[in-house]
């Protein structure tokens, strides 16, 4: 195993641990990680080093977690059923929440898919690089994004 | 407060949490490897029951020589036959489109077409394994009956036989439809809804 891989994955290792944890319930998430960086390595040799790193790795990571998320079906009507339950009855104001809490609730709160866009946005990527990762025009992205906004304002902003 | 007010947030997560400390690169390595010998496992016990199901018969064939009747031997030529169709349609059901686009979309795409190849061939079992098989294992069965007896007409325990295959037919074409739609409907339903939220938003 390269020491840059080691290197690498060391560096970006918040990243893989936040995006695994918010497509697996807790008792999964070390090994939604685990089969994240398995793909990582295999999929290694053919990183080309011109692309942003982190749209390699948000691509492997969707991939496997969306793979997660299809193996853990059951699991997660309750984990779901769970999560809005909480999140309904926790208070929405900003004044009584951190930061962290409000980003961890909202992310929660949306879907799977709107979760990843949220998260490239969030990590900087563009329109493009999102594209590049999850295969819809960037024009889309753009839409969704705004509307991510919107639903953030009327969740959030008292 | 805007999303915008959440990058920094997201930006100091990423700089202090938990840098991968407990990263189990022996693990990784370890798993890799697995992946790769089940692979070669399953692809090697998957030929070897092609191999066998259809040599078998060619080599009681070719044990018995002339001894074997017109019947026998069409049952042989049926048996090679189905084995063959039955490992094209496996084959076939296994092969999805690949592309060098791995986009999240793409992969999506790919596995929905996977899925819906396997449900389909669990809703054909009747086409594409117990209708061939059904001649070769008439001809076989009553080949070899009429090589023992000389007659055409089954008797009881020939006849019990054939029931017993209708029954083991009947059940098998329940079983794999059953296991179509439960193993496969689920999946699929879930996949379709992720891509319906990608592509639709």
């Amino acid at each position: 195993m390269p020491a840059d891989f080691e290197q690498l994955i060391r560096h970006h290792g918040a990243r893989i641990r936040r995006i695994a944890s918010r497509y697996a319930d807790s008792s999964s998430v070390d090994d939604l990680v685990q089969d994240i960086l398995v793909r990582l390595w295999r999929s290694y040799p053919s990183f080309r080093s011109d692309a942003r790193i982190e749209t390699w790795i948000y691509r492997v990571a969707l991939n496997a977690s969306m793979t997660h998320v299809r193996d853990s079906i059951r699991e997660r009507k309750g984990q779901a059923a769970m999560a809005t339950h909480a999140a309904l009855f926790s208070p929405a104001s900003t004044a009584t929440r951190s930061m962290g809490d409000v980003l961890a609730n909202f992310l929660t709160r949306l879907g799977d898919i709107d979760a990843s866009i949220l998260m490239m946005y969030l990590d900087g990527l563009n329109a493009d690089e999102m594209n590049a990762v999850l295969g819809i025009s960037a024009n889309a992205i753009g839409v969704r994004i705004n509307r991510l906004k919107q639903k953030f304002a009327a969740m959030y902003v008292d | 407060m805007n999303l915008d007010d959440l990058k920094a947030e997201w930006s100091t997560e990423m700089e202090h949490a938990d840098q991968m400390s407990d990263l189990r690169l022996d693990v990784i390595k370890g798993d890799v490897s697995e992946i790769y010998r089940v692979v070669r496992l399953r692809d090697f016990w998957f030929l070897l029951v092609l191999v066998l199901g259809s040599f078998g018969p060619v080599f009681i064939h070719w044990v018995n020589g002339d001894s074997l009747g017109w019947l026998s031997q069409l049952g042989v030529l049926s048996f090679v036959l189905a084995s063959a169709v039955v490992a094209f349609a496996l084959l076939r059901a296994r092969k999805v489109t690949r592309s060098d686009d791995w986009t999240l979309r793409s992969r999506l795409e790919s596995e929905i077409e996977q899925l819906e190849k396997q449900k389909k061939l669990g809703y054909s079992v009747g086409s594409w394994l117990l209708a061939p098989m059904l001649p070769a294992i008439a001809f076989l069965s009553l080949g070899g009956y009429h090589d023992r007896t000389g007659s055409y007409v089954p008797d009881l325990s020939l006849s019990v036989y054939y029931l017993v295959c209708i029954a083991v037919y009947g059940l098998t074409f329940w079983l794999c439809r059953r296991e179509a739609e439960s193993s496969f409907g689920p999946l699929l339903a879930k996949l379709r809804r992720l891509h319906r939220e990608l592509v639709e938003g």
